[in-house]
């Protein structure tokens, strides 16, 4: 579909980079206002409301946008509401943060703006220089935020850190953009003639005997191709062995930019890997099943990344003391987990990774927002700030219960639902590794357990330091309860959860 | 006191006459003689023959003519003290009289051999029981307690202990992963590319 | 739908706790207000508590006399779709097999929450720290959770129910080991709820593949797996899980009953799983213990009998050898163990060790006196263990320490005490007249035939138990009085409450256990078919 026939599908991304111009404006008009932090949260909220309005009005169906560099489709909107959603959240949490100051909260809120709109290119690129200038732009917004706070010096460290990894992360991904477009021709990946296409058709120039000095060495080009763009990908999913920038980054951004960037990004980067992943090297089968195309065994690379980012993860997390450091990792875990669900290779696999990425948002979202509402009353992020919140904060003592108890796995509540689809995708698709690694899966859950239970125990086992109540402002409890509601009830009731995502791919609940 | 004797005398012969009179003289059988034939039916088996009359008599007579002599014997003797017969007899036999009058020293060499051994062999049992099979019995415990002990000690330190043992591993793993997050930059980056090359070569090794 | 809904006594059951627990929740907001003191939240939360357990108790009472022993199929049936995108049911019902443990957990739940008050007033002995005065609504709250998690196990007949309900047990338990409990009440809490966790989570994977091997059954004219524990067991029986493809290599259907296996095994708790269980029972507080030993104990058996037996009796046989094995060393081991105890707590805890050990060894017989009797042991050891801890329970609280030789000529001060400790001693050894000789006894009669050895050593194991409770009673009660106990109070009305209906039940069921087997018997029979 052309430019301008395309456009009457990329309001939502219209509206957001709308939505960034104004936020700048607003930001200098209301430079001197007194309540100018409300004017610019209602501003932002209101280009939200736009922003969701676009979305919601977005026809169905799957359309290749702008001759084949975007794709819209259901799965798009999935993630488009992942995104509203943790921007919404991260908008009403900023505020009160005491984190950003309230001279920059409109350079704030605009260039957050900007991160959304990347996060939707993201969800939607089906061309890899797509794909690589919605990460970058993603990433590059990343930097700026979490450096905003420029006289702190462990975020100038943080921030540091991240533009050099990802940098170097970005350099390593276009790299095997341009081996790819060497191989095939083209950087389409889904559509007529990409590369997905090239792969199925055996007639096509990859598989030519005498092309490329044979096949041996095409297999290798393509492997080192796709395992760089991969690199890329798995950066901005923070997974082994590319999540290194991933302890330090968090612990040195302002949390609320640390909570939005545990789940956005993320969730984006798992839209690439899917779309990548699936479309190009699986061909789907009857039963929802998918085969490779090539010789290579992707699931299996995916299973071995899996299970050594989830060990990693959970281990290492077992030893942290600052709760924003353990909840990185507790993150590279959960991508660990997520990891599995692709390593499934099935369209159940997939279903599941969705479900997972609804649920992670309100447990990850809402464990940062306990931990900023106790850093802005005590100033400190360690467990034992945490000790007697259960008698000094109650509702934030009992919302973060559910939230990481969610995350351990814990049936009633929604994590379980997530983990529960993963294995179960594993399971049915049977076979030896695929055993193994439901079996490594569930004992990290177990293992994940005792660092949660840690900062329960802290909470509620052991006294506090100091008897005064922690005054957590309203707003807070507020987004708190709702966000513990959704694991109470997700946990139960499932019914909404695997329609959405069987809609966003597959069409009907794979069993 | 002999008022007693006489009625136990005449109930005797009361009875005697009552149960026990003879055939010969009744001319039936005397009431007990087959009193218990009910309740032992072999004793029907036995084979007995009946003796003659006369020689009943004469087993009769020479019953109470044994007795009749003995009676009147120490009549004679003891009556009423006037008899020098036994002072004459005890000067003439002193020995044979003091062993008579010892009732053959029955109750003493009961008293040596019987009695003493019996106390001796209770004294011995006793000990043994006490210390040997009782001693076994408080080995058993102490074995038992032995064990016990042992038991506690291996249920604490080493079955527990292998479960604390594997939690502090996971801890002791995560410290030493922790370690690999060394916050340089460099070892980021080189550990990212170190991997990306690792991967490539796996999926040969795996194929 | 096969077994359509008859009754909803068991959702009533199951859920009046959780209604209760909302309710308190509510007191607890109304507090945090202020507009409730907190001697009236306190009682608010134990009336609460008290009410929702009692009327769990009575519909237990009514479920006993309206239960139909003669018919060996599920009874008082509910069934509704819940997750109907994978077939996930709300199916719950009770059998022979879970009738008296539904029972037994409502009874012991209710003396749990009557030994959770605070004695009547006009005993001054406990203080503010003691953990009847603790968090009293968090309390309250976390038990009638606890119940629901209990009661729904027993009733759920959807494998994915049951898990559900199994892991919902485990939250607050935690909470009310780690809150309320004794001096290292973190570390066990933490160690219960990791080792717990750590069994289960293996369980869910074989769930998964139970499900995705089983049958498939018409739903709305099509055919979905299913979760039904009923339909597995029948599909178990007809070789079903035989045709499942091989898992890493080995036979799908020993590979999944180990893994049910090690996650129930934690729960019985079986040697070398079981390191778990003294140090939780021993920092929880009385009632929790009471709970535990009671009820939870009972579940990693029933969890055998019902998916392991029920789904995967082929596999089951083979493992025969092994499970009667590890009974007999759970009783002789745990018993060893009891007698070099100093702690009087640890050494019950031990003893419960020792106990379970007898349901495996008569299980694992399949013979209909041996399953009876480990059935029968799982009524009879609910109803003793939970009075032993009440005794343990009244003596700490008195003393504030459980160490056995630390007492001495106890029987001379608090006689009544000392009666009932010493009946719940002989019960838990043996003593033909009560309840306890009566399971042991049929357990081996059961598996004497088949286990000649095995049943030997644990028959010799039973004076070793004769043994540490005779000396502990010797220590303790027997001779000089020691000085520092010479006013110490006999047990009071609420020790007497909950102390006499478990040695009145006690007594009966010594002597009259045909009540129970009468329940039992037709289930476990069928149960029993294919592996004989």
């Amino acid at each position: 579909m052309g430019n301008l026939e395309s456009l009457r599908f990329f309001w939502p991304e219209s509206v957001l980079t709308l939505a960034t111009l104004s936020m700048f404006i607003q930001d200098l008009v209301t430079r001197r206002s007194a309540r100018r932090v409300q004017v610019l949260t209602a501003g932002a909220l209101f280009w939200l409301a736009l922003a969701a309005l676009a979305t919601w009005k977005m026809p169905g169906g799957t359309v290749p946008l702008f001759g084949g560099l975007l794709l819209h489709d259901p799965m798009r909107m999935f993630f488009a509401w992942i995104f509203l959603g943790a921007t919404l959240l991260t908008i009403l949490i900023v505020p009160s943060s005491k984190q950003i100051s309230a001279n920059r909260l409109g350079e704030f809120l605009a260039l957050l703006f900007a991160l959304v709109l990347g996060l939707y290119l993201m969800a939607s690129a089906t061309d890899l220089l797509t794909i690589y200038l919605a990460i970058e732009t993603v990433s590059l917004v990343s930097y700026v935020l979490t450096g905003f706070r420029r006289a702190d010096r462990k975020a100038n460290e943080a921030a540091l850190k991240y533009v050099i990894y990802g940098g170097v992360a970005s350099g390593v991904m276009l790299y095997g953009v341009s081996l790819l477009y060497g191989l095939f021709g083209t950087t389409r990946v889904i559509g007529a003639g990409g590369i997905g296409a090239q792969l199925a058709d055996v007639t096509s120039r990859l598989f030519l005997a005498h092309a490329f000095g044979g096949q041996p060495a095409a297999q290798l080009a393509l492997v080192v191709a796709v395992v760089f763009v991969l690199a890329g990908v798995g950066y901005k999913i923070a997974s082994v062995p590319f999540h290194m920038w991933c302890p330090d980054v968090y612990e040195g951004a302002p949390t609320p930019f640390t909570a939005f960037l545990s789940v956005g990004p993320k969730a984006a980067g798992f839209a690439v890997a899917i779309r990548f992943f699936f479309a190009v090297f699986e061909k789907q089968l009857p039963g929802g099943v998918y085969a490779h195309v090539t010789e290579v065994p992707w699931p299996a690379i995916i299973g071995i990344i899996s299970a050594i980012t989830m060990t990693l993860g959970n281990v290492t997390a077992l030893v942290q003391d600052n709760l924003k450091r353990m909840l990185a990792y507790s993150s590279i875990a959960h991508a660990g987990y997520l990891l599995m669900g692709l390593g499934a290779a099935s369209t159940a696999g997939v279903q599941s990774i969705l479900v997972y990425l609804v649920i992670y948002v309100f447990m990850n979202v809402g464990a940062f927002l306990v931990v900023i509402a106790v850093s802005r009353a005590t100033g400190g992020e360690t467990v034992s700030d945490f000790r007697g919140l259960g008698s000094r904060a109650p509702i934030a003592a009992l919302a973060l219960t559910v939230f990481l108890f969610s995350l351990t796995g814990l049936p009633p509540l929604a994590g379980f639902t997530g983990k529960y689809l993963v294995f179960a995708a594993l399971v049915q698709q049977g076979g030896f590794w695929n055993v193994v690694l439901a079996v490594i899966g569930v004992l990290n859950s177990a293992v994940s357990l005792f660092y949660y239970a840690r900062i329960i125990k802290a909470m509620y086992l052991e006294d506090a330091p100091a008897a005064e109540p922690i005054q957590v402002p309203a707003l807070y409890t507020g987004v708190l309860v709702a966000l513990s509601i959704p694991l109470l009830v997700f946990g139960l009731y499932w019914g909404p959860l695997i329609r959405w995502a069987a809609i966003a791919f597959g069409g009907t609940p794979a069993v | 006191m002999t008022w007693v004797l006489i009625a136990l005398a005449a109930a005797a012969v009361v009875s005697g006459v009552l149960f026990g009179l003879p055939k010969l003289w009744s001319g039936h059988e005397p009431l007990l003689e087959s009193f218990l034939a009910p309740s032992l039916p072999a004793a029907e088996k036995v084979p007995f023959r009946e003796a003659s009359h006369s020689t009943e008599l004469l087993f009769q007579l020479i019953g109470v003519g044994i007795a009749v002599v003995g009676w009147a014997g120490a009549r004679a003797l003891y009556l009423d003290a006037k008899s020098t017969v036994p002072e004459r007899l005890k000067a003439t036999f002193p020995r044979a009289w003091a062993v008579v009058f010892n009732k053959y020293y029955v109750d003493e060499l009961y008293q040596a051999t019987v009695v003493r051994f019996s106390l001796w062999w209770s004294r011995a049992l006793y000990w043994f029981d006490q210390n040997v099979i009782d001693g076994l019995v408080n080995g058993v415990a102490t074995v038992g307690r032995t064990i016990a002990y042992i038991d506690a000690a291996f249920d604490q330190k080493i079955v527990d202990g292998a479960v604390n043992l594997l939690a502090d591993s996971f801890l002791h793993g995560g410290a030493r992963l922790r370690r690999l997050q060394t916050g340089r930059i460099q070892a980021y980056l080189f550990g990212a590319l170190a991997g990306a090359v690792a991967f490539v070569i796996i999926q040969y090794v795996i194929r | 739908m096969d077994h359509p809904t008859t009754s909803s006594l068991l959702t009533w059951m199951t859920f009046t706790p959780v209604a209760g627990a909302f309710l308190i929740l509510l007191v607890i907001g109304v507090r945090s207000t202020g507009a409730l003191s907190k001697a009236a939240a306190d009682q608010a939360s134990r009336i609460i508590a008290l009410l929702a357990s009692a009327a769990v108790l009575v519909m237990a009472a009514y479920l006993w006399k309206a239960f139909d022993p003669s018919r060996s199929g599920v009874q008082f049936v509910q069934h509704a779709r819940w997750i109907p995108a994978y077939n996930i049911r709300y199916f719950v019902g009770v059998d022979g097999i879970s009738i008296t443990l539904v029972i037994l957990t409502a009874l012991i739940s209710f003396i749990a929450t009557i030994a959770s008050m605070p004695w009547w007033p006009g005993n001054a002995h406990l203080d503010d720290h003691h953990f009847t005065q603790r968090a009293v609504p968090g309390y309250m709250a976390m038990l009638l959770l606890l119940m629901t998690g209990m009661t729904g196990v027993f009733v759920s007949l959807d494998l994915f129910l049951f898990y559900v309900f199994w892991e919902v047990m485990l939250l607050p338990m935690y909470f009310l080991i780690g809150i309320w409990g004794g001096a290292r009440k973190e570390y066990a809490a933490i160690k219960f709820f990791l080792y717990t966790l750590a069994g289960s989570v293996l369980m869910l994977l074989a769930i998964i593949g139970l499900y995705f091997n089983g049958p498939k059954v018409p739903v709305d004219g099509q055919l979905m797996q299913t979760f039904d524990l009923l339909k597995m067991a029948e599909w178990g029986r007809a070789g079903g899980y035989a045709s499942a493809p091989a898992v890493m290599g080995l036979n799908f259907m020993r590979v999944a009953w180990v893994a049910l296996f090690i996650g129930f095994a934690v729960k019985i708790p079986m040697f070398p799983f079981h390191t778990w269980l003294p140090d939780a029972h021993v920092e929880a507080p009385t009632p929790i213990s009471v709970i535990l030993a009671g009820v939870l104990l009972k579940m990693g058996i029933y969890g055998i009998l019902r998916v392991n037996y029920g789904a995967l009796p082929q596999a089951t046989k083979w493992a025969a050898t092994a499970m009667a094995v590890f009974g007999t060393i759970n009783i002789v081991y745990a018993a060893f163990v009891c007698l070099a105890q100093k702690d009087l707590k640890r050494m019950i805890a031990y003893s419960s060790v020792s106990h379970m050990g007898f349901c495996l060894l008569g299980m694992s017989s399949f013979t209909q006196q041996g399953i009876d009797g480990a059935v029968l042991n799982l009524w009879t050891h609910g109803l003793i263990s939970p009075m032993l801890f009440l005794i343990v329970g009244v003596i700490y609280d008195r003393a504030h320490h459980r160490n056995i030789e630390g007492f001495g000529g106890l029987a001379q001060q608090v006689p009544e005490y000392a009666g009932l400790l010493g009946l719940a001693f002989f019960a838990s050894l043996g003593l033909p007249g009560l309840c306890g000789f009566v399971s042991e006894f049929t357990v081996f009669l059961g598996s004497l035939p088949v286990y000649m050895t095995l049943t030997i050593i644990s028959a010799t194991a039973v004076i070793i138990t004769a043994a540490y409770y005779l000396w502990a009673i010797q220590r303790m009660m027997l001779g000089p009085l020691n000085e520092k106990y010479r006013a110490m109070p006999d047990v009071n009305w609420r020790e007497r409450l909950t102390l006499y209906p478990l040695a009145l039940l006690i007594i009966v069921f010594g002597f009259y256990p045909a009540a129970i087997i009468n329940l039992i018997e037709r289930s476990l029979g069928t149960l029993l078919q294919p592996l004989q």
